[in-house]
């Protein structure tokens, strides 16, 4: 099987960046106890070393290990976290990236570096290795509950939670039992490119394997998917090697099936557990079953008519107080059932809520040793012949699957679902399982469809529960109670559209279903695996190129401007008197409000969260505050606002600069915040959040703020203002945008340079965006980033300059005015100033910047509209403002090249191209153009200059 | 699977046309224009559609000779007059006036750019041997835009080298503006 992997390896490192990232915040955000969280650090090292050692990344691969031992040592507890173990785990993550980087960039990594860190990480993992001891044993024994989630990623299974301590505290241990492998692929496996028989070969490698194939899973013939495994084996591997060596070989798949490594020995000994004859049953009833109306303890009561039962809940579910929703259910029960009863009695007792639950009934009888040790009930249960398999069930089955949450979960592909959300789709399939394409399973199906958008755990509402409510009078009878479950078996059971389909589907599968006793269990292994179908949907996304997102934004985007031609011919039909237009502008007006909300979409398809940028800086400010040996608090909010990709990719670097700048100018040392009074440790606030259509994002410190006279003065030394001149405290604020301004007094590695503050602002701007700053001296400092929310369509006042349209982008615009005579001013004879709220502005020509007829001397009367850019305003001599419109932004580089003065071009409704007026730069080429000979005299003649000559 | 090679279909012995069949083993289609009675031909590969003459919009400070953007179905694309850009004599845009859209490559980038012409004449395939090098001298056109002259029915074609011409001069992608940018 050669397969060319160069072409994942983009995706691989890709993934591993976004690992890298996920360690890197999680390693942040670690407090030691923080079970979740290291082993999510510890997922993420686990899959770039994987992916490393798939594509040959040897040294990534063998650099990641001793991470991953050390990281798997923090989850054990055998290690506490200490301050250094993350340091060292941070820099540990920089190289890693560093590596990675060098896989796509030729060898330019520092050897040494890496080297030395690897010996570091050793002497971590060795330090601590000694003190492992009985202690963390015991300890880890009662932390088995919360690691549960990640067992239930990756199954690294222990025979039973009272042997996980010695079994895991001794990974390396050489053991020449024999081993008992159950492994169960999950039947997409062979889609991916694994291939079952390599790993069986692999093992016989090890040691002699006895290979027993399960092929009960296998469906009819006619229903036969060719690239669907269906097979699960029982390995009986006796051979003299460790359980690692075995995981190892599982190691690429370990996430895709389901893997029981037993030791005999073990195995032995949890059978002569083996309690007396009777049944154990394992209820976990999905959170909304009280929703559907069902009452779990009326179950637990008919249970105990049927034998002495020990019921015990188990609470480990049961969200906290605040988050409790008291319409939820999240107990579930372990029952030991004492009764010489068969199981379809027990069955018929759960016969209402089987698909919304999980139920494992198990014989507590005689067991052998043929079966997997921790079968999980479906598969078996799938079986013909149910009981007798169950009969021979391991007790050891019993005490694993206990200790997991639910058996489903281990199937489970993706990690860190809760147990609810498992059962989330299933609850959703019910609905349009119920077979009669009544009314009303039409809202239902609508229903079931929207709901699965949300990926939240509540959102079974009321209306689903209408149906299920039909679904109980026709259920009393067998025949329906059968249909229902087969229902289920339906792939497209999950499709709204599959509502119509389903009724034919029923028919015939029931035939195929028929015996009494198999049908629950038919149900519900087959629930199951459409269960971990809809999963996979539910938690997948899909890696689409950007490029194909932006033909898509394209697409739309001419489809707008059709509607707004067709929009167009469409009134001026309706001007038409003789003709009856009501069905038409009907029409019009529906494929208006279609195209709109498909362009909305569509262009949502393109946003992220800004937690993609925010995410770095978490490490950023931890980095610079240990620099500058400065204690900083960082809150973060908002970081679920969507912003455009683009703009997202864009806004990183300025953002990076601003929070160096106000860790670096901002905060004050400790000492120095001490002596004023404040707390100790500064606070750095990140806030993102929409207004008026725009993003905006707020850096907040609560240090020094900007010293006026400090910058006033340096602003004078560097020649950028005149000593007499008179400046508001926002144009002193600008002033820090000036190219080559510095306030630092000396040159730091981390700023100072006087290269930044202006680039921040032009690269916003480039945006189409702008920053704002307040500052409040001893209290902080506000910056005040506002963005569009995509570069692909913009807000447009359509202009007339003498025949031709343009558009200004809207933000840009202040206001605009018609002229006053008493409020211009000539400068140099020609050059006029305006006075527009007790400031003078500079307007500008446009037609003589484009080569147009010119207006005669601005006169009153003539329009202006007053814009600003860079701090900087301006009034644009302009002959009528058309509307103002949504424009999409169509770029002229694409097919010709930038041009000084505009920004790009848009289509508008009657097909012809008009202009986008870039703000900034049209100031600049109008200002070249008169400052000259203006900026001298109005400095003198204006008590107030208007601007700075800082072009 | 085999898979018709569109983009060597000229080079080849052009199945698709049943033009100069025998002369066609090395020869390369142009697509010839008329510019004030004179032909010229550009590589037909290049051109990717000849549509009417259609009011575009100017675009400011540039030269007389860029007439515009046009929208070609969404794309915005630069169009220029060829007759002015070679200097000769402007004319009223007419009925058989017609814009040539045509592909051109400015470095890495693949640029769509119109041009306008008095009129298409024809197609030709024409063998390399045919073609003539470029005079030093005594045109109207830079020679450093022409690949060669040929003749052909008695007529002399001048052939055009696309990607010097529109990526010369005021048309060139600013690689210095751009790196700002």
């Amino acid at each position: 099987m050669s397969i060319d992997l160069s072409q994942f390896i983009s995706t691989f490192l890709e993934e591993s960046y976004e690992g890298l990232e996920i360690m890197e915040n999680g390693l942040l955000n670690l407090d030691s106890g923080d079970h979740e969280t290291i082993n999510t650090i510890f997922r993420a090292a686990h899959s770039i070393k994987g992916g490393a050692g798939t594509f040959g990344f040897d040294q990534v691969g063998e650099f990641t290990h001793n991470v991953e031992t050390l990281l798997d040592n923090l989850r054990k507890e055998r290690q506490p976290v200490t301050p250094a173990i993350i340091n060292l785990l941070l820099e540990s993550v920089d190289a890693i990236r560093a590596l990675l980087a060098a896989t796509q960039n030729g060898p330019a990594t520092d050897t040494d570096q890496i080297n030395q860190l690897d010996l570091r990480l050793l002497q971590a993992i060795n330090g601590e290795l000694e003190s492992t001891g009985p202690a963390s044993d015991a300890e880890h024994t009662q932390s088995t509950a919360v690691d549960e989630t990640y067992d239930s990623a990756m199954p690294v299974t222990r025979p039973s939670s009272k042997h996980a301590g010695e079994e895991q505290a001794s990974p390396g241990q050489l053991s020449s039992a024999n081993w008992q492998i159950y492994f169960k692929p999950a039947p997409t496996l062979l889609q991916q490119g694994h291939e079952p028989w390599f790993l069986l070969e692999a093992l016989q490698e090890l040691g002699d394997v006895e290979t027993e194939a399960f092929t009960q899973d296998i469906p009819p013939l006619t229903e036969l998917d060719p690239y669907t495994l269906h097979l699960s084996w029982q390995l009986n591997l006796n051979a003299d090697c460790s359980e690692a060596e075995i995981r190892e070989i599982f190691e690429w798949i370990e996430d895709d099936c389901e893997l029981t490594i037993l030791n005999n020995a073990d195995a032995q000994q949890s059978r002569t557990e083996q309690t007396g004859a009777g049944w154990h049953i394992s209820f976990t009833p999905s959170k909304q079953m009280m929703q559907l109306g069902h009452e779990p303890v009326f179950m637990l009561e008919a249970l105990q008519q049927l034998g002495s039962a020990s019921i015990s809940a188990l609470t480990d579910e049961l969200p906290s107080l605040a988050e409790l929703n008291p319409h939820e259910l999240c107990l579930r029960w372990q029952i030991e059932l004492q009764s010489d009863c068969d199981e379809s009695q027990i069955r018929e007792i759960f016969e209402w809520v089987e698909d919304d639950c999980d139920l494992q009934i198990i014989p507590t009888g005689t067991a052998t040793h043929r079966q997997p040790p921790e079968t999980e009930a479906q598969p078996v249960a799938a079986s013909s012949d149910g009981p007798e398999i169950d009969n021979s069930l391991d007790t050891s089955v019993k005490n694993s699957s206990l200790a997991k949450n639910e058996p489903s979960a281990s199937i489970e592909p993706s990690a860190n679902k809760e147990p609810s959300a498992n059962k989330e789709p299933t609850a959703n399939i019910e609905p349009s399982a119920n077979k009669e394409p009544t009314a009303n399973i039409e809202p239902s199906a609508n229903k079931e469809s929207s709901a699965n958008k949300e990926s939240s755990a509540n959102k079974e509402s009321s209306a689903n529960k209408e149906p299920s409510a039909n679904k109980e009078p026709s259920a009393n009878n067998e025949p329906s109670a059968n249909k229902e479950p087969s229902a289920n078996i339906g792939p497209s059971a999950n499709k709204e559209p599959s509502a119509n389909k389903e009724p034919s589907t029923t028919t015939e599968a029931v035939s195929s279903v028929s015996p009494k006793t198999n049908t629950p269990n038919q149900n519900t292994e087959k629930k199951n695996s459409s269960t971990l179908n809809r999963v996979t949907t539910e938690a997948s996304s899909v890696r689409v190129e950007l490029e194909k997102i932006d033909i898509l934004v394209n697409r739309v985007g001419e489809l707008v401007i059709t509607q707004a031609m067709l929009s167009q011919i469409g009134q001026d039909i309706a001007e038409i008197p003789s003709v009856d237009t009501e069905r038409l502008m009907a029409g019009l007006e529906q494929l208006e409000r279609n195209t709109r909300d498909l362009q909305e979409d569509v262009m949502r398809v393109r946003m992220f969260p800004i937690s993609f940028v925010f995410n770095r800086f978490p490490r950023l400010v931890h980095d610079i505050s240990t620099k500058l040996e400065k204690k900083v608090e960082l809150r973060i909010s908002g970081e679920q606002t969507e912003i455009d990709k683009t703009v997202m990719e864009k806004i990183g670097d300025p953002l990076v600069h601003l929070i160096r700048n106000a860790l670096d100018h901002g905060l004050e040392t400790p000492q120095q915040r001490l002596a004023m009074g404040k707390p100790e440790t500064g606070t750095l606030q990140l806030n993102a959040y929409h207004q008026s259509g725009f993003f905006i994002i707020d850096i907040i410190d609560d240090g020094r703020g900007i010293d006026e006279q400090k910058v006033r003065q340096k602003a004078i030394k560097q020649g950028l203002i005149a000593p007499e001149q008179s400046l508001s405290s926002g144009e002193i604020h600008d002033l820090l945008f000036s190219p080559g301004f510095s306030t630092s007094d000396q040159v730091s590695d981390l700023s100072g340079r006087g290269v930044g503050m202006d680039v921040v602002r032009r690269n916003i701007e480039a945006l189409g965006g702008n920053i704002q700053i307040s500052s409040e001296p001893g209290q902080g400092t506000l910056f005040s980033v506002s963005l569009p929310l995509t570069l692909a369509i913009m807000d447009g006042q359509l202009i007339r300059l003498h025949d031709e349209t343009y558009i200004i982008p809207l933000i840009s615009i202040i206001e605009t005015i018609l002229a006053k005579e008493s409020d211009l001013s000539p400068i140099a004879g020609q050059h006029n100033l305006l006075l527009f709220r007790d400031e003078y502005v500079p307007l500008i020509s446009l037609h003589k910047l484009f080569n147009l007829p010119e207006t005669d001397q601005v006169s009153s009367g003539q329009l202006i509209a007053i814009v600003e850019s860079a701090g900087q305003k301006a009034g644009l001599i302009v002959d009528e403002l058309f509307g103002q419109q949504q424009v999409v932004i169509k770029s002229l580089e694409q097919n010709f090249k930038r041009i000084d003065g505009l920004t790009g071009a848009t289509i508008l409704g009657d097909g012809s191209v008009a202009l986008i007026l870039d703000i900034a730069g049209l100031i600049k080429r109008g200002l070249d153009y008169s400052l000259t000979q203006a900026a001298h005299q109005r400095t003198i003649v204006l008590n107030k200059p208007p601007l700075e000559e800082q072009v | 699977m085999t898979r018709p090679d569109w983009h060597s279909a000229g080079k080849s012995t052009g199945d698709n046309t049943d033009y100069d069949l025998d002369q066609n083993t090395e020869g390369q289609q142009y697509l010839s224009f008329l510019l004030d009675n004179e032909e010229y031909g550009i590589d037909i590969l290049r051109v990717q559609e000849v549509r009417g003459w259609t009011p575009m919009t100017r675009v400011p400070d540039m030269p007389v000779y860029l007439k515009g953007v046009l929208n070609l179905r969404g794309a915005i694309i630069p169009v220029i007059d060829l007759r002015e850009r070679f200097g000769l004599p402007a004319v009223e845009y007419g009925p058989t006036t017609v814009v040539i859209v045509i592909n051109v490559n400015s470095g890495d980038q693949q640029r769509i750019m119109g041009i306008i012409v008095d009129a298409v004449a024809e197609t030709y395939s024409l063998p390399k041997e045919q073609i003539q090098p470029a005079p030093q001298l005594g045109t109207v056109i830079n020679s450093e835009f022409i690949t060669g002259l040929v003749a052909q029915n008695e007529q002399m074609i001048v052939l055009i080298d696309i990607d010097e011409l529109m990526n010369a001069d005021e048309l060139a992608i600013d690689l210095h503006e751009s790196m700002i940018a």
